[in-house]
């Protein structure tokens, strides 16, 4: 049979386009204004260079003097000698110095602004509003915190470093070259062209073979990383022979675009060697030929000998900044468009003043909302909530529940109609209060990394560990804690891995309780719990909910048969209303809902 | 060929033995048979090297000449073509030697990771359950590449230096300068090894502690970024921040500490070069004036200890890759050797679901280093055809049940049965076949989701994948996304559909 398309094709990530002038600009632009508060470390930066490299390049100069003015010259005055050998030793201690202060001063620079930098990109996601997070993985910004930021990094200790020390060394040499003897130095000039030519004409063969690889082995490491998680679908499906077949020939890949790299800087790295034995014959040709002239002293071209070989070396370092160069511009981009990204939600330009805590009164009023144009997912829905009653929404996936609860929250602005609370639009309310007045508990309740109480508390020190210890004994958490190696104060890691869904549950419970919400909201908070778990569930929500507004959604219609009004939603509409009771005395949607809810569950038992 | 084996580093232990010689099985084999290609680069390179120290004699040379100034313009053109042929000679005789290591050392990768994963797909679930994905991967990245520069760069830069160390001073022997001069002046020298030596582990030290801290910084910016909704549920972003701001700033006092030791590292490395070169000044100064040794020799003589810097340097470098590949050799030996647990009894049996009988009799399992038993003593008869349902709470035992079946584990012997013949006798391929098993959290791969359906037969049409969804009424859920998704960009339920619908194109069902 034919293979209806090539599967991985699209997986397989394409080099990044090649860069527009203007995206350098605008990335270098942006870098400059996080580098501005640091000018004085950097001017510091550039002296002790200066220094560095001034002290270091005069000492074949020193090598030239010895030479013609003393053994040369057949003067047998050893102690001048010394006192020359004094000054070298001098200017050597100089350059290690200020090498090192360089060194030193760049990183501390370097390090503060990419730090600030990673402050301010991770206080500009958490400004963003819910649908941001829709729409954008966590792993491309985690890469964007983590490694841009890094790349950034690499861009201060390397390439910073190698444009001010390296082309100053240049500039050093041609000067003193120039001073030694100005022909000699015209000839050499000779050699730029050929230089720059070999430089460019690398440049891009390189970049391309550079990205290449990288590519590749992102593809490889996919790959891999895929299939070792998947391993046991691999394995019970019987595909070892196939997914083996298809890693080889994504390493063959990943090794035939290495080999060119390797092959390229090598041949790169090796034609400047090569250059620089060529241009010391070059030298020693017309040098030579100068000294037999008497036109120059033979320090002088030995001098040039040595700074000949000197001068090919920084070209060679800068040039092998390029690749550097071009992920720093990708990086900042990226942390540049991120940057420009305004919250979908704004926050309320005039807050209007809302008496907290609140009575708990919610009203729908004719909302409709859609995530895409054209595709609305809620409808036209008029709903009205007493402070207290508790409300149980059903429906099937997709049917509008969570997006209801979404606007509730104002994670989205609704596209028509108003959402209230206590009779004030939600858009009219600072979203800190907003959300402090709603508590929400999600199917996957997430732990951060931290202590139990840290966790109820939220890292928040102005709640005592008191209040946080009794919510955990309301929900009932605290026998749970109880049986824990250091009780309250164990250690949760891996988002709390080492806890049971419902025990992670309980202890969302324990923070919506400390934290005291006047709503309490749960989106199929007990979906993934056993019937075990879900009866102490059940117990921590009844006393959570005790006089509060409570909107609950489940898929197991158990959950909220005692709900004092029941909502059924179908295609972002309500369909029924009324107390289980009654909706099931109807015959309806919801009855149906319910027999198969009953069906569903056997089949999970 | 020793010095690119792992060190022994001087345990005598029978299990440091059998490590070293698990490891030396990696390697040797390959560089064995590829020996011709790596005797050649060797010799390339030695040659080349053997050039390259042959040019500061020749301006030794010259310089005498012109001193004493009986050179001839055709002398000097002599040496001149003489320089050029030796800069030459250097530039291609050794491009060729180290990149024919080069890609030798790159082949062993791609020959080192096909090992590696073709091991990966053997090794059971019970290997699995142990392991991250992120701790296996490591294999494949850092283990494997540390592996490669040993012998690749190990090779390439141990045979460069000291091949140029030593003809250097052979060539500066045969220019009459006396052995005792050419020992005080690279005294300083020699300190480099020792230097490089020293100081790289601290440097390695601390740049593992930046690595940490930037992976603290990582998981804290996981945390944040999936833990939002929690954050903005509660207005918590600032604490947050705080948290995070935190794991920030230890980077810049991690990154600062490593620079403190590795710049000065830097810096020292030179200081030594011009301290030698400080003491040739002098010591061959003075000879030079006292007419001891020529103007040519002393001019040599610093061209040499110029020329001897790198190498050394790269002595001290070589050590370390060694020691650093050493650990990477043991863990992939180690890896290598984990065996994909060998059945007891040949398993090639045949079987045929749709006639056999599954039988389970006296089953009991527990998972290996569990202890705790996961089933009790189970008697079970399913016949073809038939539709089990199996119930219990979470933790009870009805997945490790279906596991076994699959074999995932391996049951004890003489408890589970397909038409009479014991489950552990039975081909993988042939049982796996025949069970259409849909687990719980349904994985996709990233490629289409024709190709994530029709996962076991991708080579088949379109055709039954859009026929089967439809029956589950998920088609119109599928239609909607592009041809290619992505794993995690679709819900949960939506995974478990395609999960089962793929268990459903399957050729005994």
């Amino acid at each position: 049979m034919p293979r209806t398309g090539q599967p991985d094709l699209q997986t397989g990530q394409s080099p990044p386009p090649p860069l527009r002038r203007d995206d350098a600009k605008s990335a270098l632009r942006a870098l400059l204004a996080y580098a501005k508060p640091q000018r004085r470390t950097f001017l510091l930066v550039f002296l002790c260079a200066l220094l560095a490299i001034a002290a270091d390049l005069l000492q074949p100069y020193l090598v030239k003097v010895a030479i013609d003015d003393h053994l040369m010259a057949g003067r047998a005055d050893f102690a001048e000698l010394l006192g020359i050998i004094g000054v070298y030793v001098g200017l050597t201690l100089l350059s290690f110095f200020f090498s090192y202060l360089q060194n030193n001063l760049l990183q501390y620079a370097g390090q503060t602004i990419v730090s600030s930098i990673r402050k301010d990109l991770m206080a500009h996601i958490s400004k963003q509003s819910m649908s941001f997070f829709d729409r954008m993985s966590s792993g491309s910004l985690i890469t964007n915190v983590s490694s841009d930021t890094e790349t950034l990094n690499q861009f201060f200790s390397n390439v910073l470093l190698s444009l001010m020390r390296d082309s100053m060394t240049l500039i050093f040499i041609l000067v003193i070259l120039f001073q030694l003897d100005p022909r000699l130095t015209g000839y050499c000039f000779l050699l730029i062209p050929v230089i720059v030519s070999i430089a460019l004409g690398f440049r891009s063969y390189m970049r391309k073979a550079y990205q290449q690889s990288r590519a590749q082995l992102s593809r490889l490491i996919a790959f891999v990383a895929e299939n070792l998680a998947g391993m046991s679908i691999v394995q019970a499906f019987h595909q070892e022979k196939e997914q083996r077949e298809r890693f080889t020939e994504r390493n063959g890949g990943y090794y035939r675009a290495s080999l060119r790299e390797v092959g390229a800087n090598m041949l790169f790295n090796r034609s400047f060697d090569t250059l620089g034995n060529l241009s010391v014959a070059l030298v020693a040709w017309l040098g030579g030929e100068a000294v037999l002239n008497h036109s120059i002293e033979y320090g002088v071209m030995y001098a040039f000998i040595s700074y000949i070989r000197q001068f090919f070396q920084p070209i060679n370092q800068i040039t092998q900044q390029w690749n550097t160069m071009q992920s720093t511009i990708v990086s900042m981009n990226r942390i540049n468009s991120l940057l420009a990204i305004e919250p979908a939600i704004a926050e309320p330009e005039l807050p209007r003043s809302i008496r907290l805590p609140v009575q708990g009164r919610i009203d729908f009023n004719r909302v409709s909302f859609a995530y895409q144009e054209d595709v609305p997912v809620i409808r036209d829905i008029d709903l009205h909530i007493r402070p207290g009653e508790m409300i149980g929404i059903a429906g099937t996936t997709g049917a509008g529940k969570s997006s209801l609860i979404g606007l509730l929250c104002r994670f989205y602005d609704v596209g028509q109609g108003a959402v209230e609370i206590d009779g004030v639009d939600v858009r009219h309310i600072p979203s800190d209060k907003l959300h402090r007045m709603i508590g929400l508990i999600q199917q996957e309740p997430y732990l951060f990394t931290g202590t139990i109480i840290d966790n109820v508390r939220l890292f928040d020190e102005s709640i005592s560990r008191e209040r946080a210890i009794e919510a955990c004994r309301f929900v009932g958490a605290d026998t749970i804690v109880g049986r824990m190696k250091d009780g309250y104060d164990t250690m949760l890691s891996e988002r709390g891995s080492s806890l049971s869904a419902g025990e992670r549950q309980l202890i969302s419970f324990a923070r919506i309780l400390v934290f005291e919400p006047q709503i309490l909201v749960l989106d199929e908070a007990t979906a993934n719990l056993d019937s075990q778990t879900e009866q102490l569930i059940q117990n921590a929500l009844s006393i959570v909910s005790r006089r509060r507004t409570t909107l609950v959604i489940a898929h197991r219609l158990s959950t909220i048969r005692h709900a004092d009004r029941i909502i059924v939603m179908r295609a972002g509409r309500i369909a029924e209303e009324g107390t289980h009771a009654q909706l099931l005395a109807r015959q309806g949607y919801y009855a149906e809902l319910y027999r198969h809810s009953h069906g569903d569950q056997a089949d999970e038992a | 060929m020793c010095l690119f084996l792992p060190l022994p580093g001087g345990r005598g232990t029978a299990g440091g033995r059998d490590r070293l010689l698990k490891s030396q099985r990696l390697l040797l084999p390959y560089v064995k048979s590829n020996g011709l290609y790596y005797s050649s680069a060797i010799l390339l390179t030695c040659l080349a090297n053997l050039a390259q120290s042959y040019s500061p004699r020749l301006l030794g040379k010259l310089t005498d000449g012109l001193e004493r100034g009986d050179l001839t313009p055709s002398m000097l053109l002599e040496y001149t073509l003489l320089l050029l042929g030796t800069g030459l000679a250097f530039g291609i005789l050794g491009m060729s030697g180290q990149s024919t290591i080069m890609r030798l050392g790159r082949k062993f990768e791609a020959v080192m990771r096909q090992r590696l994963f073709d091991h990966f797909t053997g090794l059971s679930e019970s290997f699995y359950s142990k392991q991250s994905v992120g701790g296996l991967l490591s294999y494949f990245m850092n283990d494997v590449t540390a592996v490669r520069e040993a012998l690749s760069r190990g090779i390439s830069q141990s045979v460069n230096s000291i091949m140029l160390i030593v003809s250097a001073i052979t060539m500066m022997l045969l220019g009459d300068v006396p052995l005792l001069l050419i020992a005080v002046c690279v005294l300083p020298l020699t300190l480099i090894p020792v230097l490089v030596y020293r100081f790289k582990p601290l440097i390695r030290q601390r740049s593992l502690a930046v690595q940490e801290s930037l992976g603290r910084m990582t998981a804290s910016a996981e945390e944040q970024i999936c833990g939002i909704r929690v954050t903005k549920k509660f207005a918590a972003e600032r604490t947050m921040l705080r948290r995070f701001e935190e794991t920030v700033d230890r980077i810049r006092d991690s990154q600062v500490r490593l620079v403190r030791v590795s710049s000065l590292f830097q810096a020292l490395i030179p200081f030594l070069g011009s301290l030698s070169l400080a003491i040739t000044l002098g010591f061959g100064g003075y000879l030079t004036i006292r007419d001891r040794i020529s103007l040519g020799d002393f001019v040599a003589l610093t061209l040499y200890v110029r020329m001897m810097v790198n190498p050394l340097q790269q002595i001290g470098n070589v050590i370390n890759t060694m020691q650093r590949s050493q650990a990477s050799f043991e863990r992939l030996g180690r890896m290598l050797s984990t065996g994909a647990e060998d059945p007891a009894e040949p398993s090639d049996a045949e079987c045929d679901l749709r006639h056999d009988t599954i039988r389970i009799r006296g089953l009991s399992f527990a998972y290996p280093e569990a202890g705790r038993e996961v089933l009790h003593d189970i008697d079970l008869t399913i016949k073809p055809g038939r539709t089990v349902g199996i119930l219990g709470k979470t933790g009870s035992g009805k997945t490790t049940l279906v596991k076994l079946l699959l074999r995932m584990y391996e049951p004890p012997a003489g408890t589970i049965a397909v038409g009479g013949v014991d489950i552990r006798q039975i081909r993988l391929e042939s049982l796996r076949r025949q069970i259409a098993y849909v687990p719980q959290d349904g994985f996709l791969f990233s490629t289409t989701i024709r190709d994530n359906i029709a996962f076991y037969r991708r080579d088949s049409a379109l055709g039954p994948c859009a026929g089967r969804p439809n029956r589950r009424r998920s088609s119109r859920a599928f239609s909607n996304f592009p041809t290619s998704t992505r794993r995690g960009s679709e819900s949960g339920a939506l995974r478990c559909r395609a999960d089962s619908v793929s268990g459903r194109v399957w050729p005994g069902a």
